[in-house]
């Protein structure tokens, strides 16, 4: 190294050294986002597409948002009946009118984290490989906030004509090859805001689809598992189902937890596609034993205080099943049996969606 | 939903390096609040790709490589003249308390084009050879060597100025 790079060198290190007044940097949400990711992933990872089609023709009978869909009930906020001690986790309260040809449903999502509740329902063409519109409803309240340019500067709305007469704004123009994204008030405190990756990114399409969506809708979704005796204390989280990216394979998910939910602390309840967890089990060091004769992965741990306990029973009616609790919430399953005894109250349903329920929650 | 060792091998990772990364990310983009965006949308990817990250020999190297090329992504889509995703309005910057000739560099650094500013990052503050170099830019040494060359001219011609005051003045 020369003089003059061995400088150089120093006086980078002084620049990067430069003092801030505190981290902005929360750890534990950076685990979650990725879990998140991966939740998404593992939804989206499926395969096949004729036993898709077949699929999204009764989902659009029974669950999933149907593209020409009327809303049975208009009503906000949703609270259906449901058949169980717990609601169903995943009311679908927006169905897109209208999609460009081809596009089909991929997922719907509810989520109840930091204290909001909004709902995301996402379409896609050639199951939403690089195609993908995504719809979020943020519930009542205030308009969330568009975000902060590079320095603290607020993002400023960009202009854009109204949708179905009400007023609306632009997040991202179309064509900026970051996928337009658009953002309007379609009732008194009730925002919306539609999101277009793909083939769909330009003004026209953008309006069409926003205007043709019906809002206020109720129509529980279907799931592939019933559970039984759940403790009576828990809240529920996040939900998420569907085909996902690909379109032939169906996720389904809710997570839940005893007091506030955080990475030390929850119960999650998913059915993927049966092999696509077991693949995993080679690589992983949790105890490989057999539950009701289905193969399943049992990984026990402590660590910092906190228990967790994973379970994952494989090719159950042609789901893997993965349950995962910690945490406070994890000892309050242990009055009723823990994680194993929680799998043996879960009923799969199989893969046919009419034999799905709306009640999955008991 | 937590709870797997997977998620303690990368927070306490994350725990341990995130200074270090936010260091590097400052010096690519001379922002600490994009420099904090730029970190939060590495970590994400590293968690996804956790598994792959773990049974490599040098993670820092990884995380490294990850954080170099959100930053190229971003500049070429231009994202982050648009938004960042945080809730609450970031702190102001805190006063400078920088020599003036720092100050210099801080600006010559920040005229030089994103790639050569990083090759100068990789190869002068990181410590990476050219093929080290070449690697995490996705580019041939030859392109390192040219890229880092003309960056250290800009850089040099940029202080010139400031180092013929200082001489002139002494």
């Amino acid at each position: 190294m020369t003089d003059e790079t061995m400088d150089l060198h120093r006086r980078l290190e002084q620049i990067a050294s430069t003092p801030r007044q505190r981290p902005q940097i929360d750890v534990p949400g950076l685990a979650a986002r990725g879990r998140r990711t991966l939740r998404v992933r593992r939804t989206c990872a499926v395969a096949g597409s004729a036993v898709a089609m077949g699929l999204l023709v009764t989902l659009a009978a029974i669950g999933l948002p149907r593209l020409d869909a009327e809303p049975e009930r208009p009503a906000f906020p949703p609270s259906p009946p449901s058949g169980g001690a717990y609601p169903n986790p995943l009311v679908q309260r927006a169905v897109f009118g209208w999609l460009p040809k081809g596009y089909t449903p991929l997922s719907v999502t509810e989520d109840h984290q930091n204290g909001e509740h909004t709902f995301k329902v996402t379409a896609g063409l050639n199951g939403g490989r690089g195609s993908v519109v995504e719809l979020t409803d943020f519930g009542v309240g205030p308009e969330p906030i568009l975000g902060y340019l590079a320095g603290g500067i607020p993002a400023k709305p960009l202009h854009a004509a109204p949708v179905n007469g009400k007023r609306a704004h632009w997040i991202y123009k179309p064509g900026s090859g970051y996928g337009g994204k658009l953002r309007w008030q379609y009732g008194p405190h009730r925002w919306a805001e539609i999101s277009v990756q793909g083939a769909a990114d330009d003004t026209g399409t953008i309006y069409q689809i926003a205007r043709s969506i019906t809002f206020g809708t109720v129509k529980p979704t279907a799931f592939p598992f019933q559970v039984e005796g759940l403790p009576d204390d828990l809240k529920i989280y996040l939900s998420n189902a569907g085909p996902g990216l690909g379109g032939s394979g169906y996720s389904a998910m809710v997570d839940f937890a005893a007091g506030a939910y955080s990475m030390d602390n929850g119960l999650e309840i998913s059915v993927t596609p049966a092999g696509l967890m077991a693949r995993r089990f080679a690589a992983d060091p949790g105890r490989k034993v057999t539950v009701e004769g289905h193969r399943a992965l049992d990984r026990r741990s402590t660590s910092g205080g906190v228990a967790r306990h994973t379970l994952i029973v494989s090719s159950v009616k042609g789901f893997d099943v993965t349950i995962q609790a910690s945490g406070q919430t994890l000892r309050r399953l242990q009055a009723t049996g823990g994680v194993t005894g929680l799998y043996r109250r879960i009923t799969v349903l199989g893969t046919a969606p009419s034999r799905w329920t709306t009640a999955p929650l008991g | 939903m937590a709870g797997t060792a997977r998620d303690e091998q990368y927070t306490a990772y994350v725990a341990a390096r995130l200074p270090w990364l936010q260091r590097v990310a400052y010096l690519l983009c001379q922002d600490w609040d994009r420099a904090d965006d730029l970190v939060q949308v590495a970590l994400t990817r590293l968690y996804v790709k956790w598994h792959r990250a773990g049974s490599v020999e040098n993670i820092d190297g990884y995380a490294r490589t990850v954080l170099v090329r959100v930053f190229l992504a971003e500049q070429r889509t231009g994202w982050w003249r648009r938004v960042s995703a945080v809730r609450e309005p970031p702190e102001p910057s805190p006063d400078l308390a920088d020599h003036d000739s720092d100050l210099d560099l801080r600006a010559a650094l920040r005229e030089l084009a994103p790639r050569q500013r990083a090759a100068v990052v990789l190869r002068f503050y990181c410590d990476l050879s050219v093929e080290q170099t070449a690697e995490v830019l996705n580019c041939s040494t030859g392109t390192v060597k040219s890229q880092t060359s003309r960056g250290l001219a800009a850089l040099r011609q940029a202080l010139l100025p400031a180092m013929n005051l200082e001489e002139g003045t002494a």
